[in-house]
């Protein structure tokens, strides 16, 4: 029996080494042996793989040889049947068993799946690869124990291809807002697993535009222009619906007017939209946060007048305003004096002169709210009143004054509710003021108070009734704003007055600077004053500094300031002022030089 | 007597019907500042009320109500002479209705307890605000009915 010589080269696992075994044989054109060559001293049985892959047995050459014995692993790629019957483990085995052996090969898988987003704006790629494997079994040296340890061999799995996505793709409807192919195809190309966005939707967008304001370029100083001007030019980025991925159109947004930028009542919107055109004269106002034009009243001088004169823009007034009531919407700027007037404005002032025994508010809005409310809240203690006043009435009548009520009712409200009808007088008149706009139910409130609470309406039999309703209807109304400004473009001017003496100043949101005050009642959030503060009160949000403060006369003189972080500066105190902030109240009672509060500094006596 | 403490121009403020309106709140200043009189003057008119007087000292207050009638007083603490203090309570047991006001330059815990217990119904800190003294007034106003036993006859005789 020839001797044969089975090695396997090092390293050698795969499939190749049964080939690279049968190389070596000698091609003798002999058979393979059936028996192995077995060391001679050893009776036990053998058990090999040999090269084709079949399993050969040799039993024992007597006792005390060893039947040999195979161990199959359970694995679902390995089917091992012993004579017909599927074995795993241990076995015991002889020359006349059947041993078949099957390997299950281990497809390999390789998948694409898109998936699209529930608002259907995107949809991605999702390619997976899971290789194979092919299992057999290598040759072995006989032995009296074999276990079966298959070979394995990969498997590549198939790349996915640009046919299978598109597959995928139309399964999943998804028609628009795919990614350029050559873009997929590089991605596949790698062969490597992967996620990516294959398709995005358009987002629908509102329409909108931006705004160009056609000043003139060499222009210096305010740009005047006439009603009618073509002042800006609305170039338009008209809206744009939408689409998902799966083609479903989504429609564009309402339209939203310009961001920030408001219109002023000077200003309006023509050809279709485009240009925006001055609807009065006056100068224009172009910033971040609004476009108008601002109408500019001159006249020589206001004198006393039962009216209000009213003015939407600004008012220059060349001389003196006296006796008489002033509502201006911008800034007020007069080349002389103030006297015994009213003036509220919704800008700055600038008084050249005086003011005295003049009441000057500033914040046209902020105005008109608080007193709005103050007189709405009088007429309803008065209708209130009223009604109280007509059931005493009836009470000592002895009985319901029924027809006569008609007749005494006018009487009534005549000689008894003088501050009722002031108000009611106030309200109607308020409500033309310039650049203010009204609760719509304060207004027909207001109308039906004016109209039932005169003569012609008190003497009707159901009137009482009707103000009672209307008394009503401004309570509610005064619960939340009754008034407010509308938007108007302004190029504020400083407010400065001279003097101001016996009056009162309400500039609550404004920087105010005076050549000095009197006796006079003065309320800023930035109080400068370039002489001196005698008698009075003032009541600042932030700073108050004077030169002087009080007089040698010691009139009492007292300055409060409301913010923590406020301050109070003088270089002079007389006594007679007391100043007072959050952190407590000073009262002076020897002169001190450079005072500042708080905290209390200087105060060297003088 | 100073001018200042005859009823100002517009007097109390008189109806149709010969009889006093009820509606607005006659006021007295008392201050020995003319400075601050006049700036609570302002104040008071711009609040809604009438002043219908002012005095320079709790004395010439005293000697005004002899003669005149108001709804409110408003009178400064620290006065040469009488106090205000004084005056409070004087006011109050002559003339309880009357409301009375005291303002006060200084902010002192043991003021307002002595005030309060003079009779004072505010006791407030110059500088007095215009807010505070608009709902004065209107606390001040007498609410309900505006009869008055003149116009009641009156107006029962027609009826």
């Amino acid at each position: 029996m020839a001797t044969w010589r089975f090695w396997r080269r090092a390293g050698e696992t795969s499939l190749s080494a049964a080939a690279s075994l049968r190389a070596v044989v000698p091609s003798s054109g002999m058979e393979r042996p059936r028996d192995a060559l077995r060391p001679v001293d050893t009776m036990d049985g053998l058990i090999w793989v040999d090269p084709s892959g079949t399993i050969r047995v040799n039993n024992p050459r007597g006792i005390p040889g060893k039947y040999p014995v195979m161990v199959v692993p359970d694995s679902p790629y390995l089917q091992v049947s012993l004579n017909g019957t599927p074995i795993t483990g241990e076995v015991v085995v002889e020359e006349t068993d059947y041993i078949h052996v099957r390997t299950v090969v281990e497809p390999p898988e390789a998948r694409a799946e898109v998936e699209v987003s529930e608002d259907g704006m995107e949809a991605r790629l999702s390619v997976t690869y899971r290789p194979g494997a092919r299992r057999a079994l290598a040759p072995s040296t006989p032995a009296n124990l074999l276990v079966l340890r298959p070979l394995v061999a990969r498997i590549e799995p198939p790349r996915i291809t640009m046919a299978q996505v598109r597959r995928e793709l139309a399964r999943t409807g998804v028609v628009a807002g795919l990614v350029p192919t050559r873009r997929i195809e590089s991605w596949l190309a790698n062969g490597d697993p992967g996620d990516w966005v294959v398709a995005r939707g358009t987002a629908p967008r509102g329409g909108a535009g931006t705004l160009e304001i056609l000043r003139p370029e060499s222009l210096d100083g305010p740009w005047v222009v006439e009603a009618g001007t073509i002042i800006g030019r609305r170039i338009p980025d008209p809206a744009r619906p939408g689409l998902t991925v799966r083609g479903e159109p989504l429609p564009a947004p309402p339209i939203r007017p310009a961001a920030a930028v408001q219109m002023g009542a000077g200003v309006g919107l023509m050809t279709h939209n485009t240009h925006l055109v001055a609807q009065r004269s006056g100068y224009v106002v172009a910033d971040a946060h609004i476009i108008d034009v601002v109408r500019v009243e001159e006249i020589d001088e206001v004198g006393p007048a039962a009216s209000a004169l009213l003015v939407d823009g600004d008012l220059r007034v060349t001389g003196n305003v006296r006796g008489r009531r002033v509502v201006v919407s911008g800034n007020l700027i007069v080349g002389g004096s103030i006297e015994d007037a009213d003036v509220v404005v919704g800008g700055g002032i600038e008084v050249a002169g005086d003011a005295a025994r003049s009441v000057v508010s500033m914040g046209i809005g902020r105005y008109a709210q608080q007193q709005a409310r103050k007189h709405i809240g009088r007429v309803v203690d008065g209708l209130y009143d009223l009604e109280l006043t007509i059931e005493q009435l009836e009470t000592e009548a002895g009985r319901a004054l029924g027809p006569h009520m008609a007749a005494i009712l006018p009487q009534i409200v005549s000689a008894k509710f003088g501050d009722t009808l002031e108000s009611r007088s106030w309200l109607d008149d308020a409500l033309l003021w310039p650049g203010l706009v009204w609760d719509r139910e304060a207004i027909d409130a207001i109308r039906q108070l004016s109209r039932y609470l005169s003569a012609d309406e008190l003497a009707r039999d159901e009137t009482l009734e009707i103000l009672l309703g209307v008394r009503g209807q401004l309570e509610i109304a005064a619960e939340g704003t009754v008034v407010c400004e509308l938007p108007m473009g302004r190029n504020l001017v400083e407010t400065r007055i001279g003097a101001f003496r016996q009056g009162r100043l309400d500039a609550q949101s404004a920087v105010v600077q005076l050549r000095s005050a009197h006796a006079s009642y003065l309320e800023a959030e930035a109080l400068l004053v370039e002489e001196e503060v005698v008698g009075g009160f003032a009541r600042i949000g932030h700073r108050f500094k004077s030169r002087q403060l009080g007089s040698k006369e010691r009139p009492e003189t007292s300055v409060q300031i409301l913010a923590k972080d406020g301050r109070i500066e003088t270089e002079l105190a007389f006594p007679g002022v007391a100043v007072a902030a959050d952190s407590g109240r000073h009262v002076v009672e020897a002169m001190q030089v450079g005072l500042a509060w708080p905290p209390l500094k200087g105060g060297e006596e003088g | 007597m100073h001018d200042e403490m005859r009823p100002t121009g517009q007097g109390n403020r008189i109806g149709t019907d010969g009889s006093e309106d009820d509606s607005v709140v006659r006021t007295l200043i008392v201050d020995d500042s003319r400075e601050t009189r006049q700036v609570l003057t302002t104040l008071a008119t711009s609040a809604g009320a009438h002043v219908t007087g002012q005095a320079a000292s709790a004395e010439e207050a005293l000697a005004w109500l002899e003669r005149y009638d108001c709804d409110l007083v408003m009178t400064d603490y620290q006065m040469p002479g009488m106090r205000g203090v004084q005056l409070v309570e004087a006011i109050k047991s002559r003339r309880p209705t009357i409301r009375v006001a005291l303002i006060s330059i200084l902010d002192d815990h043991d003021l307002e307890t002595g005030a309060r217990r003079a009779g004072a119904d505010w006791v407030l800190s110059k500088p007095v605000s215009l807010d505070l003294l608009e709902e004065m007034v209107r606390s001040a106003k007498s609410h309900g009915s505006r009869l008055t036993r003149g116009l009641a006859d009156t107006l029962g005789g027609g009826a």
